[in-house]
């Protein structure tokens, strides 16, 4: 029994040597989020620990009590009030990190010549998305009867629509990308406001875009952490993974001009689904 | 190249000690390696499996008839048969097993690359629709639920499985994501450890024999290929069952093959070999994982974003598709093993017989690691996520006494969101 004791000691302890920062993933591990917790932890010189939360409200539990860093994409904000849990973390300029949004391609498989106005149009999508309530308010607006089907997340979205599941499939770019290389799909539209593609120009739509916000933000008072979590928010293999995943309005300085922008994509979420609410 | 060359050894190493010690699964292996899956490639954690995989069932087989031990659940079906065989008889089946598993293995693998390179890569990807995905799902319940010796629990515990997995399905209704979101200290690392490893663990006797290390010598009969072919097509067959492959494999093959001990036990070794291979047709077709080890395997490949089938045949590794480089490594553990489960004999027996007695203190340390490893990256609550541990052990305890196998109720954890996700797209998408 002292064997045991003594064994199952020694793994404990060295296994929960203190680290100093907690860098804090809200949902899968296999999410984007994840994969960006990942990539800039990984650029971190003070120790830090990855602490999977299994949604805002446990993320900010942690964080209440231990200095951490923790990634907030603007979706996460969906799931918070699908649970009808509070989330809110303090936005100001010198607690946030980096900035960044992710698009969306609007693709179907190339030779599929179907059209969002056909009947039985499938579109997929990740079920982190408003689905049901994009789709309500899309039919509505240009009198079409677009199916949203949920997806685990974007690649199998892109599967979805390559064995047929879908006709569709809202896909991120970074993932859509290399498949339009290959031939393999057609994308035609997609989610950004400024591009010529942009759906909104061929179709009404009650947001113009659907973007995709990332924003690490910290808790620290602690001088010497925060210069080491900027120091690492500007670090160039962080950059060029950003850049490689098809990261766009990439900001490392913050103002409040920042904060209001990504405070208006939480803005155009909830016009959506007030919209769908008191249809 | 020395990369290579180490991950080759270590895979070899972990294949034959997972074969050697009695109670450690296949998919144990796996579980110990999810803390460095950051660190290795796609073909290192193939590899890896393999050896395991393939290792576990030529060495399994060894020390059931060495020593009676039985390193595999796979052997136990013939060990009283033991008992009856002299240490020479045993020796000769060492031989006549390890021929029996590497044909079978070879033969294995040999069809399950003609099956699935024989597709083109639009064949392959229709396969993976929804309406295909679930009327594999639907048969692989009817045959699981079919197989099970006791079918009410089995159903029972499976559907309790489903509907306790995690949903990453954000659509579903909002009383499913909050019951998700309830039950989020239950981990499948958890459930696993609690219903089998624990339980295996308090179960555990020490069951050394008395071989002799010394008088290893034997006269040798002609290889058994009666017995070796029809046991590899029986396990080839066996395998496509979800859950305890290689098990079924060689019961089935025990039970069907007429002669004398010696026949059954050739073609028992044989069909766990095979099952093991063809086991991995639907999760390297369709990636639909059907026995634990291939749903770690799963996992390990999604935490690198990395998902079956596409993985397989898209990722190039120097030049060679991950496809062929699983193929050929198959092979060559094909051939390692066979050389090794005959070799060093002596060897094997000084080392279990070191381990006589400290195989709990291996257990106990294995189950700390893996408890704190799940702690650590999963979102639980500490207090919430050990009382949940404590209640399943005793129910894995219970059901051990009741001679009832949590297995179904693990597949139904495991493939549960899967499940789930297939049955929202066929009735979303084809209803």
């Amino acid at each position: 029994m002292n064997k045991i004791l003594m064994i199952s000691t020694m793994l404990f302890s060295s296994f929960a040597q203190a680290a100093d920062v907690k860098v804090i993933n809200i949902g899968a591990a296999t999410s984007p989020t994840a994969l960006f917790a990942n990539a800039y932890s990984k650029n971190l010189s003070i120790s830090n620990t990855f602490v999977p939360a299994k949604s805002c409200k446990d993320a900010m539990a942690i964080a209440e009590k231990e200095d951490s860093v923790m990634i907030v994409p603007n979706d996460i904000y969906l799931q918070s009030q699908r649970l009808g849990q509070e989330c809110s973390p303090k936005l100001e300029p010198n607690n946030i990190l980096l900035m960044s949004d992710a698009y969306f391609e609007i693709c179907r498989k190339s030779g599929n010549k179907t059209t969002f106005r056909d009947k039985d149009v499938t579109v997929g999508r990740a079920s982190v998305h408003p689905i049901k309530e994009w789709t309500a308010d899309f039919n509505k607006r240009n009198n079409t009867s677009v199916k949203g089907i949920a997806f685990s997340g974007s690649r199998n979205v892109l599967t979805g629509v390559l064995n047929g599941d879908v006709s569709w499939g809202v896909i991120a770019r970074e993932i859509a990308e290399p498949a339009v290389k290959e031939g393999k799909i057609e994308c035609p539209y997609n989610t950004e406001a400024a591009s010529s593609r942009s759906l909104h120009r061929f179709f009404g739509m009650i947001n113009e875009e659907y973007v995709l916000k990332y924003l690490l933000i910290t808790n620290t008072k602690n001088p010497a952490v925060l210069e080491d979590l900027r120091r690492a928010a500007k670090d160039t293999r962080f950059l060029e993974y950003l850049t490689e995943s098809k990261h766009s309005n990439i900001v490392t300085e913050v103002s409040k001009k920042h904060i209001d922008l990504y405070l208006k994509s939480l803005a155009d979420l909830n016009l959506l689904l007030d919209s769908f609410n008191n249809k | 190249m020395i990369e290579a060359f180490f991950t080759l050894t270590i895979s070899i190493f972990s294949g034959i000690l997972v074969g050697l010690l009695p109670g450690l699964p296949i998919w144990l292996g796996i579980f110990i390696v999810f803390p460095f899956v950051d660190s290795l490639s796609s073909l290192q954690i193939m590899t890896y499996w393999l050896g395991i995989a393939i290792g576990s069932q030529f060495f399994g087989s060894v020390s059931t008839l060495l020593l009676r031990i039985p390193g595999e659940n796979s052997s136990l079906i013939y060990l009283k048969d033991t008992f009856a065989l002299s240490l020479q008889e045993r020796l000769d089946l060492i031989r006549q097993t390890a021929w029996g598993s590497a044909f079978a293995t070879i033969f294995a693998v040999l069809i399950v690359s003609l099956l699935y390179f024989i597709g083109s890569d639009d064949s392959i990807i229709k396969w993976t629709n929804s309406s295909v995905k679930f009327s594999v799902y639907v048969l692989l319940i009817a045959i699981l639920i079919f197989s099970a010796d006791k079918k009410v629990w089995a159903i029972f515990l499976l559907a309790a499985g489903v509907l306790l997995a995690e949903k990453t399905n954000q659509a579903l209704p909002i009383w499913v994501l909050q019951i998700d979101y309830a039950i989020s200290h239950l981990t499948i690392f958890s459930a696993t450890l609690a219903l089998i490893l624990i339980p295996e663990m308090i179960h555990y006797k020490n069951s050394f024999s008395d071989s002799d290390s010394e008088n290893l010598r034997y006269s040798k009969e002609p290889i058994n290929w009666r017995k070796i072919v029809p046991g590899s097509i029986i396990g080839c067959f066996s395998g496509l069952i979800p859950g305890m492959t290689a098990t079924i494999g060689s019961i089935s093959a025990y039970k069907f093959t007429k002669g004398t001990i010696k026949d059954k036990i050739i073609s028992a070794e044989s069909a766990n070999n095979s099952a093991i291979i063809t086991a991995l047709l639907p999760f390297l077709i369709i990636g639909i994982p059907t026995t634990i080890d291939s749903i770690m395997v799963g996992s390990a490949l999604s935490l690198k974003l990395l998902e079956m089938p596409s993985v397989f045949r898209n990722e190039v590794l120097f030049g060679i598709s991950l496809g062929w480089m699983t193929i050929f490594i198959g092979l060559l553990f094909s051939l390692v093993f066979f050389y090794l489960s005959q070799r060093f004999l002596p060897l094997y027996i000084k080392f279990l017989n070191l381990m006589h007695g400290k195989l709990f203190l291996v257990y106990v340390a294995v189950t700390v690691f893996l408890i704190y490893f799940d702690i650590t990256t999963n979102a639980v609550n500490i207090s919430a996520y050990l009382i949940m541990m404590v209640s399943l052990s005793a129910i894995g305890i219970w059901l051990k006494k009741k001679d009832i196998n949590p297995l179904p109720f693990l597949l139904g954890l495991l493939l549960g969101d899967s499940i789930s996700w297939t049955t929202y797209h066929m009735i979303t998408i084809y209803l």
